[in-house]
């Protein structure tokens, strides 16, 4: 094969200036491909060279970078993630999301790894792309819409085979968790990218590829695939899981005392049966929905009547139906898939708009805000209440305008006690994990590079393992899924069938070299995703001067306030032992006692430039 | 006797020994599902469902001889 020549690649990067109007395109750098692997690699190594260092992220300087992976729109399971990053409006750090559908293979087949999307459109714009050609469209007509209404018309003007993501009214009013939607259910949810679109103004990204791309070895891709998705199939699990999807865990996490219930109140919803994966099954779900190239759909398509009117959403799934079911008290499927509804139209994230909701209840219930100020009475399990409230988030209407800024600024504006119930670290809601009594897992959260997200290290089975007390001797396990876990979404795949169904990690080691031509061990590609972890801390690090071990201390709840009840009672991680936590945890990772990579593990992963932006000592 | 095969299935059988998928046990007179978490020195938390001869079953269901058992290991929420 030629040199220079990348396989599993579209080959060409694409810039975006919305001041301008102008578009152009550039050759995929080889060594960021062959460093950084693509996906979140691309995200964190272009955000690291070219935002201005303190750049506001709702500001001109600001990027949102869209990538896809080398193992994307192929042949083989789960081959349909792509990542989209910006500097975060809701922490000031790095800011990264993920989402399946089919943008990640149809990017490619237009001949593009990657977007960088620059500066600020004078009016709504989508971006147009199709193959070769790429325009900065009007985009008046869809501005104001909701996610699925835009998705619909884009789809009606343009074409069905375009894939089309939007923001919603959520983004369009820089709502800080606003998400990114596409195929009417899937979003890149976390740390705002929507908002930073928003700002931007841009309504919509619209692709169509026909170009296709190479890969290294296409019989062996076939052939591998092939084996691949048999392998999957043979799998015992393979027709368990599929029927619930993820809401199949809605029990287990109940059982051991780990679900969000009351604003991380406690750990244990007694109502969570009508709530859980075989209720969906039974009640609403009308098929499954999947993403490029997956066997083991996990969407499931509901159809559901609420108030007398019928609706339809993807979901929910299992965090909707924590953040916004158990922690809300909401007591049936159909209440928890009407809100879900209403959060993925106005293009709001289910789990920092759920977390937000329930601190604004809490905040009802001890008189930190009264009904006048937060403009209705609102009470726990109480659908149409949590609807009027996203609504007025989505529009900065009321109460709504702080809200939109999150649970740590909200409780910041709010005082009275109210960062006490904030469930954020770093300024990013808590995911559907409630932790005093799974340290692994609340490890994962301290120490995720985003915040408070579990995508990064699912390690609660590892402390269902080990015991659930254990606080020492976790910090290994946190640090291996950390370099896993975000593997996958630099190669631009879905871990989903890892993870569920126990398919083996050296498939994927097996399929890489057929792909790309390189020769790299799933040591090599996993010493990358190391890499790139320790960049995307530099990051937080050179955006916010005192960053350091006090950003990942847990929620004061999670260190404040034993569990009242359930399994888990009693327990709590109190500072001294979340701090010990973190003693471990840096020193496993080569990192000094502030939770800063010295100068040898920089070097040691070729990110030795990063020092003189950082001037770290060793 | 009663023989029966075990399946793991999920990314958590690598805290089953050996992080093997599949087990052949034996016991001698009756036995549950719990008993194979038991021989196999296994938390409960571990597993989510058991499904026995296609059914989903409760941990105290009795095994017969023959039977092949699927633990579901928790899967992720996501």
């Amino acid at each position: 094969m030629a040199s220079g020549k990348l396989y599993g690649y579209g080959g060409r990067i694409l810039r975006v200036d919305l001041g301008t109007g102008a578009v152009r395109t550039e050759p995929t750098p080889e060594s960021l491909a062959r460093e950084y692997l693509g996906g979140r690699g691309f995200v964190a190594k272009i955000l690291w060279d070219e935002l201005p260092v303190g750049v506001e992220p709702f500001s001109a300087g600001n990027k949102v970078v869209i990538a896809s992976g080398p193992m994307a729109g192929l042949f083989l399971p789960g081959s349909g993630k792509i990542e989209m990053g910006t500097k975060s409006p809701a922490t000031g750090l790095y800011g990264e999301g993920n989402m399946g559908g089919h943008l990640a293979g149809e990017l490619k087949f237009a001949g593009y790894d990657a977007v960088i999307i620059e500066g600020v459109s004078p009016k709504p714009c989508y971006v147009f792309i199709d193959d070769d050609r790429v325009e900065v469209r009007d985009a008046s007509k869809y501005w104001g819409k909701g996610c699925f209404e835009a998705e619909k018309m884009l789809k009606e003007d343009l074409g069905e085979d375009f894939k089309v993501a939007t923001i919603g009214p959520a983004g369009e009013n820089l709502v800080v968790y606003a998400v990114v939607s596409h195929d009417f259910g899937r979003q890149v949810g976390r740390t705002g990218v929507g908002a930073v679109l928003g700002h931007m103004k841009v309504k919509a990204i619209a692709v169509r590829g026909s170009r296709g791309f190479e890969v290294a070895d296409p019989a062996g891709v076939l052939k591998k695939g092939k084996e691949m998705y048999e392998a999957c199939f043979a799998k015992p699990g393979f027709d368990e899981w599929t029927p619930y999807g993820t809401a199949g865990v809605t029990d287990w996490v109940n059982e051991i005392c780990a679900f969000p219930t009351k604003n991380f109140q406690t750990g244990y919803y007694e109502r969570h049966k009508a709530i859980n994966g075989q209720t969906l099954k039974e009640r609403i779900c009308i098929l499954d929905k999947g993403c490029t190239g997956c066997p083991i759909p996990c969407g499931k398509y509901s159809r559901f009547e609420f108030s007398g009117k019928t609706y339809y959403v993807e979901g929910p799934e299992y965090e909707t139906i924590a953040l916004m079911g158990g922690n809300l008290l909401l007591e049936n499927i159909e209440d928890v898939a009407y809100v879900n509804y209403v959060a993925d139209e106005l293009g709001l994230d289910t789990i920092s708009g759920g977390s937000v909701v329930a601190f604004t209840l809490e905040c009802l219930e001890k008189g930190v805000l009264t009904p006048a100020e937060v403009g209705r009475e609102l009470r726990w399990g109480d659908p149409e209440g949590v609807a009027w409230l996203l609504e007025r988030i989505a529009r900065r209407e009321g109460i709504g305008d702080v809200l939109a800024l999150g649970v740590k600024k909200a409780a910041e504006r709010f005082g009275k006690g109210s960062e006490r119930f904030a469930m954020h670290v770093k300024g990013l809601e808590v995911s559907g994990y409630e932790s005093r009594y799974a340290p692994a897992m609340m490890l994962a959260y301290m120490t995720a590079d985003i915040g408070a997200h579990h995508n990064r290290a699912w390690a609660i089975t590892y402390d269902a393992a080990v015991g659930q007390d254990k606080t020492e001797g976790k910090a290994w396990k946190v640090i291996e899924l950390q370099h896993i876990r975000p593997l996958f979404d630099a190669l631009g795949l879905c871990r989903l069938q890892w993870v569920e169904i126990g398919f083996e990690l050296s498939h994927y080691a097996d399929m890489f070299p057929l792909v790309t031509g390189w020769e790299y061990s799933w040591e090599d590609l996993l010493k990358i995703s190391e890499r790139i972890w320790n960049l995307t801390r530099c990051f937080n690090k050179r955006e916010k001067p005192d960053f350091g071990r006090v950003y990942d201390l847990p929620p004061l709840r999670w260190m404040e306030e034993p569990l009242p009840s359930g399994a888990g009672q009693g327990r709590c991680m109190p500072r001294d032992k979340a701090e010990k936590m973190l003693d471990e945890y840096y020193s496993l990772r080569g990192w000094d006692s502030n939770g800063l990579p010295t100068k040898g593990k920089l070097q040691e992963l070729g990110l030795g430039f990063v020092l003189e932006r950082l001037k770290l000592e060793s | 006797m009663v023989r029966v095969v075990v399946r793991v299935v999920g990314h958590a059988r690598e805290f089953f020994p050996g992080g093997r998928d599949r087990f052949d046990l034996e016991f001698d007179g009756a036995a549950r599902v719990a008993d194979i978490l038991t021989k196999l020195g296994v938390g409960r938390a571990l597993v989510m469902t058991a499904v026995v001869g296609g059914r989903r079953r409760d941990l105290d269901h009795p095994l017969t001889d023959g039977d092949e058992v699927i633990l579901m290991t928790p899967p992720s929420g996501g």
